[in-house]
């Protein structure tokens, strides 16, 4: 990765660029979007379902950066090994340098859409601890290392099969209502909880609302076992990736 | 030896009608689907030594592409053996990967790390190449209002930073008037005289006679001739393929 560090950098920062190109708003859709969807859940859930958490909004906020960022990652690296098939097809480069720039792309949204919540924090006035920001820091590099690892297996088939996208958009759709993103985990049943917390993205969340929000102590075995979790599935992505990405040029 | 084949077979399945979504994977399972082996390449064998330039002739579909694809390892072989020692630059589809959103000097620093160069060094060569492109005065403008020729002009000028050991180069002459020609062929005898490993592909022969010592002609995925360049494009004219 290192090797290809520059190469990475352009590739992120140009699609990036161009991710907004003639858009008027620009790169303020990234604040934009998650605020939207924010007020969408907030009626619906708030007002209309009357859910009752402390610090709602913020609880709420941060369900939505995160699973965007999945969302993101995910569908961006989809799509670009389409849009760059060129680039696979007649230049030798690593591929997986494709995988990797798109979800550092959707890295660089996650991180505007933080200012945003940490923003709305200090207005509401929220108590900010460091341990609480070390959990996220972490919670957002196992989130990072999950999303590319779902990345390289979705890559890996996608120029393949092209309904995977279909298929994927379909499975993001369950994954967001069997993710505690708009609800907490008190409303599963106990005895269903473990089965319910195989989802990682429901630790990342979980983990990362405790401390942070709820001043909460960290799950350290919990935490430990999404750990060990991510860097499974980040071997077994690189390994279906590395495999695959032998027969890319002749598939498009 | 720079560059050695061995026994390279390279098959592409061919399905007449397209089957890439899994739905029709699934309905292939049960209708049976046929696929039919296409030998793009078969039974290639060859060796190149360091600093030899070599031309490749043959009809259209005869498998030059494939045969630079699999060198430079973007495609890899169904059969047999591809080493190559060096550092490879393919100039296969010349300015892939530049984006018209961006401007030239975007387009610039992008396309170079596409071709393996580093950031410093494309600001330490930048000067260079937009000299060497003579688009000095649009460096700050959109790709999208470029000319096809323009485009060629900045690949090319990008590309030939890149230092390579061994160049593979497919139809590249086809490309930009004819002033930037000749500059290109100055810039690729540079390179020959400096001991760097060339492969061409050409349908102009003249281009060929006059860069390469040897050649190879390619028929339908085998190698029919290789020989120095004069006997070998007599041979080709002769047999008119």
């Amino acid at each position: 990765m290192l090797k290809n560090w520059d190469l990475i950098k352009e590739l992120t920062w140009s699609d990036f660029k161009l991710r907004y190109n003639n858009s008027i708003l620009g790169f303020f859709w990234s604040f934009i979007k998650p605020l939207l969807m924010l007020t969408t859940l907030y009626i619906v859930f708030s007002l209309l379902i009357n859910i009752k958490i402390e610090n709602y909004p913020l609880f709420l906020l941060l369900g939505i950066i995160i699973w965007n960022f999945f969302y993101e990652s995910t569908t961006i690296s989809m799509n670009n090994m389409i849009a760059k098939r060129s680039l696979i097809k007649n230049v030798y480069l690593q591929r997986k340098v494709l995988v990797i720039s798109s979800c550092l792309n959707a890295l660089i949204t996650l991180f505007l859409n933080l200012i945003i919540f940490f923003i709305i924090a200090l207005v509401i006035g929220l108590k900010i601890n460091l341990l609480g920001i070390l959990i996220l820091i972490l919670m957002i590099i196992l989130l990072f290392i999950m999303s590319l690892s779902v990345s390289y297996i979705l890559g890996a088939y996608y120029l393949k099969y092209r309904d995977l996208i279909h298929i994927w958009e379909v499975l993001l759709q369950i994954g967001f209502f069997i993710t505690p993103i708009a609800y907490n985990t008190s409303i599963i049943p106990r005895e269903y909880l473990f089965v319910y917390m195989l989802n990682p993205i429901a630790r990342v969340l979980t983990y990362s609302r405790n401390t942070l929000l709820y001043q909460l102590n960290p799950d350290i075995m919990g935490i430990l076992f999404a750990i060990a979790f991510s860097l499974l599935l980040y071997i077994i992505g690189l390994i279906i990736f590395k495999e695959r990405s032998k027969y890319f040029a002749e598939e498009i | 030896m720079t560059i050695i084949l061995s026994n390279v077979d390279k098959i592409f399945k061919i399905s007449h009608e397209r089957r890439d979504t899994l739905f029709s994977k699934f309905s292939s399972i049960f209708g049976g689907i046929k696929y039919e082996n296409f030998y793009a390449l078969k039974n290639i064998n060859l060796e190149i030594k360091q600093g030899e330039c070599i031309g490749i002739i043959g009809e259209n579909g005869s498998g030059k592409s494939t045969l630079l694809k699999l060198i430079s390892k973007i495609l890899v072989p169904t059969k047999g053996n591809v080493i190559s020692r060096g550092k490879i630059v393919p100039l296969i589809e010349l300015g892939v990967g530049l984006q018209d959103d961006l401007t030239a000097k975007e387009n610039i620093f992008l396309y170079g790390t596409i071709m393996g160069l580093k950031r410093k060094d494309i600001k330490k060569r930048f000067n260079g190449i937009i000299e060497f492109s003579g688009l000095k005065k649009f460096i700050d403008t959109k790709l999208r209002s470029f000319s096809s020729g323009m485009r060629v002009r900045l690949a090319f000028s990008i590309a030939i930073q890149t230092n390579p050991d061994i160049l593979l180069l497919d139809e590249i002459f086809a490309l930009g008037d004819k002033e930037f020609q000749e500059k290109s062929l100055k810039v690729l005898n540079k390179f020959k005289k400096d001991g760097k490993t060339i492969l061409l592909t050409s349908h102009n022969l003249n281009v060929i006679k006059g860069f390469c010592e040897k050649t190879i002609v390619l028929h339908k995925g085998e190698i029919i001739k290789f020989d120095n360049t004069n006997d070998t494009i007599k041979y080709y004219e002769k047999i008119k393929i």
